[in-house]
C-alpha cells in the first residue's frame, strides 16, 4: 500500500535547482530509507513533501494532494523532525512533548484531557517519562532525540519524517534510536521515512530505500537488493567490501575511494 | 538558572519548584504595580497620604488634593502602566517573532515610523491631532514592513533584523529631525515628544491607549502558543501546523499596534521594550504563556515607578521619564550584550 506519492517533484533553492523530477512512493507501515551523497537533495526532497518548502509536481497523501490539506490537518497526519532542531534553553521535556498537540488546538484552545493523554502515552512511548521534568538542555544527545520524537509522536501522526535523526550520537544511541523507531513501526504501525547517511543502518532497520544522486532518483527498492557495493560504486564512488552479519543480513564497509 | 533533578519538577536555585515560583513572581510584579500606583498618587510636590487617597477615591470633592489625584495624577498613572504594559508586550512578541534577543520597537524602528509619521502630523497638521493614533500605527508597521524586506534573504536572520532596524531607524530619524529643523517655529511640543515623558498626561489620552491595550492585551494572550512554537525555529513550527509567514506578519502588526499606541501617547519611550521582556524572562522563562502576562505587570510597574521618580528626583524640575528610562536602559542593553551574545 502506498501512502505518499510522490510525482515529478522538483526543488529549487535560490533558482538554483536542487531536486530535479523526481517521482517515487513511500509504502504505508514501512520504514522507508532516504540515501545519497551530501548536497543530493536528500533533505530538501524530506521538507518538500512535509511542505516546509516550496515545491512544484505532484504530491498526494492517502491520494488527496498535500495541497488541499490545511496547515495543521496537515500537521495531525505527518510529523516531521529537521535535523538539530532549537528550542529555548529553560524548556523542559513535558513542555516540548506539549508542543505536538499544537496542530490539534482551536485559536484560544485549552488543553484538554486527550492532550494529557496523548502527551503521557508518547513519553511513555519513547522511554522519556521519567525525565518528563528535566530540562531539555540539560539531556544527553541520545535523550534529547528522544524527547523531539514523542514531540513528533504527541501529534499522532500517520507518517514521521526524520533527518538524519541519529547524527552527532555515539553508536549505541544510534542504535537505540534505530531500534526505537523500528520498535514504533512494528507496535504502532506508524511509517517512517528518514534522510540516513549510514548505509549499513538503511540495511539492518529499513524496508524501503530511496537513492537520490544530484536531485535525481537512481532507484527505489528493498534494501536488501539495492543497497549493494555496485551501488556504492556508483552512487559515491566508493569501493566497498561487503560482509555477512550474524543476522544474516549484509554489512558494507568501505575501504577506498575510486579514483575518476 | 534551574538545577537538574530526576523525577521531579524543575527547581529553580533555591529548590523552588517552577509552578510555585511562576506563580510567586507574578505575585511580586502584581504588588510592585500597586506599590508603582501608590508611589505615582503620593509624591510629588503636593504630598498626599494614602488615607487620603482613599477617601478621595471613594468619595471624590471639590478639594484641591482631590483635583491633584483625579485630574493629573490618576490619568497621569494610568498612562504610564498602560503604556507599560503595551511596549513590554510589543517587545516580548518582537523577540518571539524575530527570533532576536535585541527585537525591542525602538531599537529595530518601529517606534521611529510611527515618531516620524506623528511628529509629521504634529508640525505639519496639527488641526488633525484626533489621526496620530492610526497615522503612527501605519508609520509603525510601515516601518516593520520595511525592516522586514530587507532583512529577508532565504529566512530572517537575527543579525540582519537588527542591523536594517538600525539603518531604517537612522533613516527615518533623519526625517524626523529634519521636520524639525525646517518648522522650528512649531518644535516645542514635538521635542518633549521625542524623549517619551508623562507630563500633562491626562484622561483624553487614557481614553486614546486604552482601546488598544485591551485589544493588544487579548490578543497577546491568544498568540502565546503561537509566539512558543515560533521559538523553535520556522522549520518546525511549520511542521507543527503554523502557517509561519501569516503569524509572523500578524504578530507583527500586533506588536506595531501597541508601540504605536504608546507612541502616539507618550512619544519615542524608548528601552521599556527590552528590559522589562528580559527582566521578566529571567525570572520566569521563555514559555510565552507565562512571559506575556509578567512583561506586562513588570511593564506597569517599571513606567509607574520610573515616572514616580523622573519627577522626584530633581523637584521641582520634573524630568521626562524617557530619560530615566535611558538610564536603565543602556546598561542593561550592554549587559545582555555581553550575556547572551
Amino acid at each position: 500500500m502506498t501512502i505518499i506519492d510522490v510525482k515529478n517533484l522538483c526543488v529549487s533553492i535560490n533558482d538554483k535547482p536542487i531536486v530535479k523530477n523526481l517521482s517515487f512512493v513511500i509504502p504505508e507501515h514501512q520504514l522507508t530509507a532516504i540515501i545519497g551523497p551530501n548536497g543530493c537533495g536528500k533533505s530538501t526532497t524530506l521538507k518538500a513533501i512535509s511542505r516546509i518548502l516550496p515545491y512544484t509536481g505532484e504530491i498526494t497523501f492517502k491520494n488527496k494532494n498535500t495541497k488541499s490539506f490545511s496547515h495543521k490537518e496537515f500537521a495531525r497526519s505527518l510529523a516531521v523532525l529537521t535535523q538539530s532542531p532549537q528550542a529555548p534553553t529553560d524548556i523542559t521535556v513535558y513542555d516540548l512533548v506539549e508542543m505536538g498537540r499544537f496542530p490539534y488546538r482551536s485559536f484560544l484552545g485549552r488543553q484538554t484531557e486527550e492532550d494529557k493523554h496523548y502527551v503521557h502515552w508518547a513519553l511513555e512511548q519513547t522511554g522519556m517519562l521519567e525525565m518528563r521534568h528535566r530540562l531539555l538542555s540539560t539531556l544527553s544527545g541520545g535523550e534529547r532525540q528522544r524527547a523531539w520524537i514523542a514531540m513528533a509522536l504527541a501529534q499522532n501522526p500517520e507518517v514521521l519524517f526524520l533527518d538524519e535523526p541519529t547524527t552527532y550520537l555515539d553508536i549505541c544511541h544510534q542504535l537505540e534510536i534505530m531500534q526505537l523507531l523500528e520498535r514504533l513501526n512494528k507496535e504502532l504501525g506508524l511509517t517512517v521515512v528518514m534522510v540516513l547517511h549510514d548505509l549499513n543502518h538503511t540495511l539492518q532497520y529499513t524496508n524501503h530505500v530511496i537513492v537520490i544522486k544530484q536531485g535525481e532518483l537512481v532507484c527505489e527498492g528493498n534494501p536488501k537488493d539495492v543497497v549493494d557495493k555496485e551501488l556504492l560504486r556508483k552512487v559515491y564512488s566508493v569501493l566497498a567490501d561487503e560482509f555477512a552479519c550474524s543476522n544474516g543480513l549484509r554489512a558494507l564497509l568501505p575501504v577506498d575511494l575510486i579514483k575518476q | 538558572m534551574e538545577h537538574r533533578t530526576d523525577t521531579t519538577e524543575v527547581v529553580n536555585f533555591w529548590g523552588i519548584p517552577r509552578s510555585l515560583w511562576r506563580t510567586g513572581v507574578l505575585i511580586v510584579f502584581f504588588a510592585l504595580v500597586l506599590l508603582g500606583f501608590f508611589l505615582s498618587l503620593t509624591k510629588g510636590s503636593s504630598q498626599i497620604t494614602l488615607n487620603q487617597i482613599i477617601d478621595i477615591l471613594s468619595n471624590p470633592g471639590d478639594s484641591p488634593q482631590s483635583q491633584i489625584i483625579w485630574n493629573i495624577r490618576m490619568p497621569r498613572t494610568i498612562v504610564g502602566a498602560l503604556v507599560g504594559v503595551n511596549l513590554s508586550l510589543a517587545g516580548a512578541i518582537l523577540q518571539a517573532v524575530m527570533r532576536n534577543p535585541l527585537a525591542d520597537p525602538h531599537i529595530i524602528g518601529i517606534s521611529s515610523g510611527a515618531g516620524l509619521a506623528g511628529v509629521a502630523i504634529m508640525i505639519l497638521f496639527p488641526e488633525m491631532e484626533m489621526l496620530l493614533t492610526p497615522v503612527a500605527f501605519v508609520g509603525a508597521m510601515s516601518a516593520a514592513v520595511i525592516i522586514y524586506i530587507l532583512a529577508w534573504k532565504n529566512g530572517i536572520k537575527p543579525v540582519r533584523i537588527i542591523l536594517a532596524g538600525v539603518a531604517v531607524s537612522a533613516f527615518l530619524g533623519a526625517g524626523i529631525s529634519g521636520l524639525m529643523i525646517f518648522f522650528s517655529d512649531r518644535v516645542h511640543g514635538a521635542l518633549m515628544w521625542m524623549v517619551g515623558g508623562l507630563a500633562a498626561r491626562s484622561w483624553p489620552h487614557v481614553h486614546i491607549i486604552l482601546p488598544y491595550a485591551i485589544i493588544g492585551l487579548l490578543l497577546a494572550f491568544c498568540a502565546a502558543s503561537y509566539l512558543n512554537v515560533l521559538q523553535l525555529g520556522d522549520e518546525m513550527a511549520r511542521g507543527l501546523g503554523v502557517n509561519v509567514e501569516v503569524t509572523r506578519i500578524l504578530c507583527t502588526a500586533l506588536a506595531a499596534l501597541l508601540a504605536a499606541s504608546s507612541v502616539s501617547v507618550v512619544g519615542l519611550l524608548g528601552f521599556v521594550g527590552l528590559i522589562v521582556p528580559h527582566a521578566a524572562r529571567l525570572l520566569v522563562g521563555s514559555d510565552y504563556r507565562f512571559l506575556l502576562p509578567s512583561a506586562a505587570l513588570l511593564g506597569a510597574a517599571t513606567v509607574t515607578l520610573s515616572d514616580t521618580f523622573a519627577r522626584v528626583i530633581l523637584a521641582p524640575v520634573e524630568l521626562p521619564v524617557g530619560i530615566i528610562m535611558a538610564f536603565l536602559g543602556a546598561p542593561f542593553f550592554l549587559f545582555l550584550l555581553r550575556r547572551e551574545i
